[in-house]
Order: structure tokens, then C-alpha cells, then sequence
């Protein structure tokens, strides 16, 4: 699963159209559309709503860890053009001082900047940076769930001091979005790309225990330990690794557990 | 891989002005700067991943604040005295599976310490305290103290430091070929330039980005062609089938390629991880057979069995013995393995650094 958060229904749109992805229950409180991989949720203008859908996701996917955020939508910049399309590389909260650094570990061929997230639509531009009401929170809490290195935020600039936010119609901001769509997809698939590297390391070998363990009393150590040793000796001896059959005379788990011990203990150290 | 693939530089705001940090942004004119408070900030935070961070690590440029030169744990030493090390660096250009700090930082960006005078102003202290006696400084640690050397200039700036106070002894730990400012310097001779091996096989299963053996001799071919002493360091230690052969394959290498005369120590050490080190670098590459086998935990370290491991260094120590002279030698105490002189040898860097990462 992939996560998109947006904060306006038309940052959303063109995505959902690009993406071919299907809308939810109108109960939902946060408008949410999905396919098979992706999950679209709109929160809202401003940092409560950005945490609160972001974490309402999480929640509703089944709280899968070490998947990709990525936060979309519009932001101000001092001088950068509009239509121009950036990935943060700071994110920073006037409110509290604090910052975050997303891990760019891909190349994404993007321009990166600072985003600072506020509570007002900004005209000033103090800094020579993105202006946003969303991504702190949005990362703040996506880190919880992800490494850094799977969270992003990317903004598309659709005001600057030549030419100022108000009177921004949501048509225009579909526009502006819509036409950063490719680079988006790019984006989805470069942290998919590094989940899956993450998931293909995480994966614990055996997937199924149960043929082991039988009818003994296992406990959760003893699984935990059933699980390692099942491991090691999958990457030590590969597709000939042990087979349940091969133990089938251990009495309990501990016999268990000791048979594979020393069966590991036969195969040595390696590399 | 190299200097040259670094796109992104986080600068602390404190030392965003300072002459080394802008002489370092410039060596790096197509990076993006990104300034922080703290590089604590980016760095080993939580919910980083080690090896994502690999793929394209970054560099931080940062001030140390304390604790900049420390003393070296017992029996950490060539010889000498008094020994203490000192990190200029945090983490590697290479990426060497045994590598510990895949088990000691969460973050594989590298993190650049510009305060090169506050380590001399340390360095400067500890001598002070040994009241004559000569010191041992030990570079290379957390590092590999050559490899981003066009980047940092550690070499460049250090060196003359050392070679106004010859009491106080510089070893540079390497994998790296970047000895070209050492070339450009008057050799001294209170500096050992230090090379880590492993056989060929294990070089090319499990050191990914590290110059190739062949070429690691040339430079200290070249080196010792200019003066410079040389040490010679196999570390960690590793066993395979054709674990005799291997290392033999290799001494003939490496002794064939630097004459004896250069040498000012040679030492090995074993392969051993503190246990939480462990679990982490294993959690990381579940599929590394080198996590993967019957691994022993003795003493608070998870090692090869205590057997093995002595097998393993009273063969090198033996074929060490026969090529290079006993006053350079200093074998890895393992147990109570004695040197072939029958006297018990100070035990080498290798002895507490587990498995290295230069």
C-alpha cells in the first residue's frame, strides 16, 4: 500500500483520475479513494487535519508499517515559478522550531526546498522557501509509521509574489496538480521501489511455523527462536534447508530447538 | 562511488561561515545545502534505515563539541604507551558487510567534524599529560581516514600538526587510494599508514566499493617509495573453506608488493560484534551467511567459536612469523596465544575494534 495525503479535494482530483482510483463510504470522515495499491485521503486545510488523516489512514489500512507517504498538494514560494514542482528537503514548524529532514536517497531529478509549514496562507515570504499548512504534521506522524527514507513531501508551486494566492480557484489548483502527474507516478514508484527492498529484507523465513511446531507447547520465545534458526539455516543451506519431517522425532520444543541448534552448529560459519 | 556522489550537504548554522566549510561546499559545486541546528538532527535519528540511507548517503558537516580525542581501550595499541583515538569522521564511503557501524548508527550519511583545530587543542592537551612519553593518536575509527580525503584535506591538515610534535604518533587507517597528500608531503616518521585486507574472496563478497587489493599495494608501494612507514592490518579475520589458502594467497600479495623495510607494524584481529551491534547489522541483512552461521557469544561479544578463532590466529601469527621480522609483529591476543617469541605481545588496534570498518 501507498499513501497519498492531500489537503484539497482539487489537489486530489487529478490524482484520483490519473490513478484510476475508486472513491469510499460517504461515512468516512475523511474523503478517501483507493485501487488495489494506492490510498488517497483528503484531510483538509491546515496541520490538525493533516495529522488526524494521515494517522485515520494508517489506522484504516490495518496499520501496515514501512510503506511509502507521500504528502501532494500546493504550496507559496517567494520567487519559484508557478507550475514548478519541488521535494522537500527540510520541513520546518515556526510554531515549535522544530524541523525534519526527509532522506532522499533516490534521484528524483526534482528541485528540492525548505517547506515551511503555517497557519495562515502566507504573503510574506520571509524565507526563500515553500510555504504550506500541512507537511510538518503530515511528517511528523508518517515518520512514525515509515523510515524517513519512505516519507516525502511534494509541493507544486501555485503562488509567488508576482503572483499572489488569492482568489486561487480550485480549478487552477486541479490544473497545476494535474499537470505534475507523471512526476508524482515517478515518485510512487522510486518509494515503492525501497519498500519493497525493505519488505524483501524484513520478511522472517519460514512464512508458516505451524508444520514445525505440531502439537508441542511453544512459547513465545521459543517461537521467536524457532523462527531464527529456521532462517539461518534457510540462507546457510538454501532449498535444501531442514524440513519438519527431518525433526519429527523432537518431543517438545526445547528437543526441537536443540536438534536445529546443533544442525546449525554442523554448517559452521561462512560468508 | 565517491565524493563526487554526494548531492546533498547539511551544514550546522554554527559553522556555515567557517573557511574549512565553505573550502569543502566549494570541492562539492553541484550539491544541494541544507542547513541545520544540530547534526543530531539528521542525523541516527529514529525511524532512519541504514541501509536506504546507502543507496545515496549525504554528508553532514557539523562541529564536535566534547569528547573529541579518547582514550583507546586496553590493549588498544602497536606498542605503544599511551593510545588514544580520535574521530574526524562519523561513518564510510564503503560499503563492507562485517562493517560494526551498520550496528552502531541508524544513519549511513557521513558526518564531518570541520573543527580540526579543537582536535589538535585535544591532541595537544593528552601530550601534555604523558609528560614526554610518546603518544599514540589512532584516526580512523568511526572512518576510514583516507577515503573522502580530496573532500575533507584530514591528511592534508593533520600531517604537518604531526610533524611538528614527534611524540605523538598519527596512525591513518585506510582502505582507500587516496594517498595523494601524503605523496605531496615530506614522509614523517611518527605516522603509520595503515591498509586493511581480507583475502580476494572475501574482498569481493563483502567489501563493495573498496579499491581492489592490487590496487591497495600499489599506493603503498608507492608510499613506501617515498618514505612513509606502512602497517598492514587483516582485520576482521575471516574463515572460509579455503581459509589457509586464502590468507596465504594473500600474504604473498601483500609481502611480495612492500618491502619489509617499510613496515612499522603489521597485526590482525578478530571478528567480533557486540551482541546488540549484531542483532542490528543481522536484522539488516537477513540474508547474510555471514550473520547466518553458529556464531559464538563469549565474553560480551558474538565471535566465530573460541576454537576456530584460535586456529585461525595461530596459523596467521605462525605465517607472519616467517615473513616479516618479530619487532613489527603484533599478533591478536586470542585467548592465551603467545607471540613466537613465548612472550605474551601487546595486542593490536585489531583487538578491540571487532569487525571494522577501514
Amino acid at each position: 500500500m501507498i499513501f497519498l495525503i492531500t489537503a484539497l479535494q482539487s489537489e486530489a482530483r487529478p490524482l484520483v483520475d490519473f490513478f484510476h482510483l475508486g472513491g469510499s463510504d460517504a461515512s468516512s470522515p475523511f474523503r478517501t479513494y483507493r485501487n488495489g495499491e494506492l490510498t488517497l485521503v483528503v484531510s483538509g486545510v491546515g496541520r490538525i487535519a493533516s495529522a488526524a488523516a494521515t494517522a485515520y489512514a494508517f489506522a484504516r489500512a490495518g496499520e501496515p508499517r514501512n510503506r511509502p507517504w507521500l504528502n501532494v498538494g500546493i504550496a507559496g514560494h517567494p520567487s519559484a515559478e508557478v507550475g514548478s514542482c519541488w521535494l522537500a528537503n527540510k520541513i520546518f514548524d515556526p510554531s515549535n522550531g522544530r524541523a525534519w529532514y526527509p532522506s532522499l536517497v533516490f534521484d528524483s531529478g526534482l528541485p528540492t526546498a525548505e517547506v515551511v509549514t503555517v497557519d495562515r496562507p502566507e504573503s510574506r515570504f520571509e524565507r526563500e522557501a515553500l510555504y504550506d499548512m500541512e507537511a510538518a504534521a503530515f511528517f511528523a506522524i508518517a515518520s512514525r509509521f515509515a523510515p524517513v527514507e519512505l516519507v516525502q513531501v511534494l509541493k507544486v508551486v501555485s503562488d509567488n509574489r508576482e503572483a499572489p494566492a488569492s482568489g486561487l480557484e480550485p480549478a487552477e489548483v486541479s490544473r497545476l496538480i494535474g499537470a505534475r502527474v507523471e512526476t508524482i507516478a515517478a515518485l510512487v514508484e522510486q518509494t515503492r521501489d525501497l519498500a519493497d527492498e525493505l519488505a524483501g529484507r524484513l520478511v522472517n523465513v519460514p512464512p508458516d511455523l505451524e508444520p514445525w511446531i505440531g502439537d508441542r507447547h511453544v512459547t513465545v520465545s521459543q517461537r521467536r527462536k524457532l523462527s531464527d534458526l529456521l532462517r539461518r539455516l534457510a540462507v546457510l543451506e538454501g532449498e535444501v534447508g531442514p524440513s519438519p519431517g527431518e525433526f519429527s522425532g523432537a518431543e517438545d520444543a526445547r528437543d526441537l530447538l536443540l536438534a536445529l541448534e546443533e544442525r546449525l552448529e554442523r554448517q559452521g560459519v561462512a560468508f | 562511488m565517491g565524493a563526487r556522489s554526494i548531492a546533498r550537504v547539511y551544514v550546522e548554522r554554527e559553522i556555515a561561515a567557517e573557511p574549512r566549510t565553505l573550502a569543502i561546499l566549494n570541492r562539492l559545486p553541484k550539491a544541494e545545502h541544507v542547513e541545520c541546528s544540530r547534526y543530531g538532527e539528521v542525523f541516527n535519528r529514529k525511524a532512519q534505515d541504514f541501509r536506504l540511507q546507502k543507496h545515496r548517503p549525504a554528508l553532514i558537516l557539523a562541529r564536535k563539541h566534547r569528547g573529541l580525542v579518547l582514550p583507546a581501550p586496553p590493549g588498544y595499541g602497536v606498542g605503544g604507551k599511551h593510545n588514544f583515538y580520535f574521530s574526524h569522521m562519523l561513518n564510510c564511503l564503503y560499503d563492507c558487510r562485517y562493517c560494526f557501524l551498520q550496528g552502531m548508527f541508524r544513519s549511513a550519511n557521513y558526518v564531518l567534524f570541520v573543527n580540526y583545530e579543537d582536535f589538535f587543542a585535544a591532541i595537544e592537551r593528552r601530550l601534555a599529560e604523558a609528560g614526554g612519553d610518546d603518544v599514540w593518536f589512532f584516526s580512523g575509527y568511526d572512518c576510514d581516514s583516507l577515503a573522502l580525503e580530496s573532500l575533507t584535506g584530514f591528511a592534508a591538515e593533520f600531517l604537518p600538526f604531526f610533524a611538528e610534535r614527534p611524540h605523538a604518533w598519527l596512525e591513518l587507517r585506510t582502505k582507500s587510494t587516496q594517498i595523494r597528500s601524503l605523496l605531496e608531503l615530506e614522509a614523517i616518521d611518527n605516522c603509520v599508514v595503515a591498509f586493511s585486507f581480507t583475502p580476494e574472496t572475501a574482498h569481493r563478497r563483502l567489501e563493495t566499493g573498496v579499491p581492489s587489493i592490487g590496487s591497495r599495494l600499489e599506493a603503498m608501494a608507492k608510499l613506501a617509495a617515498r618514505g612513509w612507514r606502512l602497517g598492514v592490518r587483516l582485520d576482521p579475520l575471516l574463515w572460509s573453506e579455503r581459509f589457509e589458502e586464502e590468507y596465504l594467497g594473500l600474504l604473498d600479495r601483500v609481502f611480495d608488493a612492500i618491502p619489509v623495510a617499510s613496515l612499522h607494524s603489521v597485526s590482525f584481529g578478530p571478528f567480533r560484534l557486540p551482541p546488540d551491534f549484531y542483532r542490528r547489522m543481522a536484522k539488516l541483512m537477513p540474508n547474510e551467511r555471514l550473520f547466518a552461521g553458529a556464531l559464538e557469544t563469549a565474553d560480551g561479544m558474538v565471535s566465530y567459536p573460541a576454537k576456530l578463532e584460535r586456529e585461525m590466529a595461530e596459523f596467521l601469527n605462525t605465517e607472519l612469523a616467517r615473513r616479516v621480522p618479530a619487532e613489527v609483529l603484533f599478533p591478536c591476543v586470542f585467548g592465551d596465544l603467545k607471540s613466537p617469541a613465548g612472550s605474551a605481545r601487546p595486542a593490536p588496534a585489531a583487538q578491540r575494534s571487532e569487525a571494522r570498518s577501514p
